[in-house]
């Protein structure tokens, strides 16, 4: 029991920066319809900033923190305004591949910076080394950090959704872009208010992974992790995308505890098409009905 | 349907053209003796081939200036592959058909060197000295293949045989990269084991390029071992240290070579104090008492511009290339293949620098050394604690 309770725990801190993710990207595809495949490259890009202010220019953690998670956020919305403004009407296949390729781009760019190039880095926080012991359970420090600082980003979001101007015009687009443009909502600048949510908000997963994992180009693979995640939660649901990159890391982890070497990779996957069987339109998604 | 006059002067033409390469061997002229190596000069692993390639120079120039080899000088021929095995293969057959290299020399990368040994055997062009810690290339022992690093398997066999002996350890887990790396440190870990009557309570594997093992660590944990070896390289090494530290397990780790390198400490931090690993030679820090590795490095600080030893991989140049130069005397002034072959087979207990086992090679034995030394990280530095023969 407490080796379960132990893996559970362990799944969950690794199942909040799935959600992170996942959320990124629903908060992109509710605002656009766009898959951004390059996501996963932002978190990446997000955490070698933080790494740079913090090791390299030795700034404060909190102030490289703002600062890294800002610039990620500034470039996905740059990212869209010049790649993914000009594609609006295109079919969603060609959109999709821009930000594959944005995605290799980002790689590519990564690879460019000499501190950042080929080299596998890590941040080391205060909180680096100490566990917590909650009676024979143990969490380590950061993994722990990972789950407060989710819970209150997601506090956050629930309180932008339902509160804020924005927010709500988020929602009107995310239900139906034209009945939101014929309100008066502007539609475009929603659009780029995603992507700058999405990128700082994985430059936020980034930053809570590097002290857990570690910061290398390829780190962005990550990314592909959210997508199971997302659909497992309806794909159009940001609660859903929160359950979902949670109860994923659980899976992963009970996986690699208890199932034979080699399914822990394959075990978001099997999620997938559990859920889809079961309920296909995801745990949290909502079926559209067409009249005709 | 008989020959025509003319496939039968093309024949002969053919055969005298193999006459003529018989009586010359290749990569060797009257005044010259060319070895051909490839490493990774721009990708992944830059930061090793570029010292490397320093380090083939160097000893190149030092041999040279002491006279050279029967008064031939030698040079080496460096191809950039990119840490990319296809780009490796077809840099070896430039260097064998194209340059036409006597041989070559330090191939970084066991994936590598294992592709490359085939070519080179069938071409009768010696392998020498590759910087790939596999058993391929010594054991089975093959004419032309010579080595200088020891396997990983034994280096782990090493490794159980200290924890075994010297700690009284007994129960031992493993984790290991699902790939030919891992596999080999298991294979050494489980022959060890099975010598002392023992077996591996748990064993786990992750895959390559993973950074979470907070499972693998639970199921040894679970199965409450007290030595936990890893078949791991430099990034993983120190992942599994940070993760016996979050999960609060104090457990001595055991790694093969790959661990003892500064990024390692750098990444893993105070989670990697005690950790221990087997290597066959020592880092650079630790010889710099030795007059002529001393010599090298300065040079190497003279031509780079920098302050800073180049990687512990340009030991692997120097020693190599000390080698084969003492391989190459010992077959005379008549240099070919077979009397090089010869030549190596006469090196005793030759002294390639401090921080190395004594080179012996002959007929059945194409490994110089089986000497490992266990190494321990000691207040955040790579500390010698013993060797091991």
């Amino acid at each position: 029991m407490v080796q379960f309770l132990q893996q559970v725990i362990s799944g969950v801190s690794i199942g909040c920066v799935y959600a992170l993710i996942a959320l990124g990207f629903v908060l992109i595809y509710k605002a656009t319809e766009t898959v951004n495949f390059a996501i996963g490259e932002l978190m990446m890009i997000g955490a070698f900033l933080g790494f740079t202010f913090i090791v390299i220019w030795s700034l404060p953690l909190w102030l490289a923190a703002i600062i890294a998670i800002s610039a990620t956020a500034l470039l996905a919305a740059m990212l869209e305004r010049v790649f993914l403004r000009p594609m609006v009407g295109e079919p969603a296949f060609a959109i999709l591949v821009v930000t594959i390729g944005l995605g290799f781009c980002l790689r590519a760019a990564a690879l460019m910076v000499p501190e950042w190039s080929s080299e596998t880095v890590r941040i080391f926080t205060p909180l680096s080394g100490s566990v917590v012991r909650l009676g024979p359970i143990v969490i380590s420090a950061d993994h722990a950090a990972v789950i407060v600082a989710t819970a209150l980003i997601v506090t956050g979001f629930f309180v932008f959704f339902k509160r804020t101007r924005m927010g709500l015009a988020m929602q009107a687009v995310s239900q139906s872009q034209l009945a939101a443009t014929y309100m008066g909502v502007r539609t475009r600048s929603v659009s780029t208010l995603a992507w700058l949510l999405a990128g700082a908000i994985t430059a936020v997963a980034g930053l809570l992974l590097a002290p857990i994992a570690f910061i290398h180009v390829n780190m962005g693979v990550l990314g592909l992790k959210a997508i199971p995640a997302a659909i497992i939660g309806g794909f159009s649901s940001l609660p859903g995308a929160i359950v979902g990159g949670i109860l994923l890391g659980v899976c992963e982890s009970l996986a690699g505890f208890y199932l034979p070497a080699g399914f822990s990779e394959v075990a978001a996957y099997i999620l997938v098409l559990v859920v889809l069987t079961i309920r296909p339109e995801g745990l949290f998604g909502e079926t559209i009905h067409k009249r005709v | 349907m008989k020959p025509s006059i003319c496939t039968l002067a093309f024949a002969s033409a053919l055969l005298a053209g193999a006459g003529t390469a018989m009586a010359q061997t290749r990569g060797v002229t009257d005044t010259e003796i060319l070895l051909g190596s490839s490493v990774d000069l721009t990708g992944p692993v830059a930061s090793i081939g570029v010292p490397m390639k320093a380090g083939f120079e160097i000893a190149a120039e030092m041999i040279n200036e002491a006279g050279g080899i029967h008064g031939r000088k030698v040079r080496v021929l460096v191809e950039d592959n990119g840490y990319d095995t296809r780009r490796a293969i077809l840099a070896v057959q430039k260097l064998i058909n194209s340059d036409e290299a006597f041989g070559i020399i330090g191939l970084l990368g066991s994936a590598i060197t294992q592709v490359a040994l085939p070519i080179t055997t069938e071409q009768g062009v010696p392998m020498l000295f590759p910087a790939a810690p596999t058993h391929v290339v010594y054991d089975p022992p093959q004419e032309l293949s010579f080595g200088l690093v020891t396997g990983y398997d034994l280096q782990m066999e090493a490794a159980t045989s200290y924890a075994h002996d010297e700690l009284g350890l007994r129960k031992f887990c493993m984790m290991y990269q699902d790939d030919e790396s891992g596999e080999q440190s298991l294979a050494g870990v489980e022959r060890k084991l099975g010598e002392l009557g023992l077996s591996l309570v748990e064993k786990t594997s992750y895959k390559r390029g993973a950074t979470d093992y907070s499972a693998q660590f639970a199921r040894m944990k679970a199965a409450d071992c007290d030595a936990v070896m890893l078949g791991t390289i430099v990034r993983e090494t120190a992942g599994a240290a940070l993760e016996r530290e979050k999960i609060g397990w104090d457990v001595p780790l055991f790694a093969p070579q790959g661990a003892v390198s500064n990024a390692v400490i750098a990444l893993g931090g105070a989670a990697v104090e005690g950790l221990y690993a087997f290597t066959p030679s020592l880092p650079i820090s630790l010889v710099l008492d030795d007059e002529k590795i001393a010599a090298a490095v300065e040079r190497y600080k003279q031509q780079s511009g920098q302050d800073r030893n180049p990687d512990d991989y340009f030991l692997v140049s120097l020693a190599g290339m000390l080698l084969f130069a003492e391989g190459a005397r010992n077959a005379g002034p008549d240099l070919t293949v077979e009397s090089f072959v010869a030549g190596m087979e006469q090196v005793k207990d030759f002294d390639v620098g401090k921080g190395w086992g004594r080179m012996t090679f002959t007929a059945e034995r194409r490994l110089g050394s089986t000497k490992n030394f266990a190494m321990q990280v000691k207040d955040g530095a790579w500390a010698m604690i013993k060797e091991i023969d």
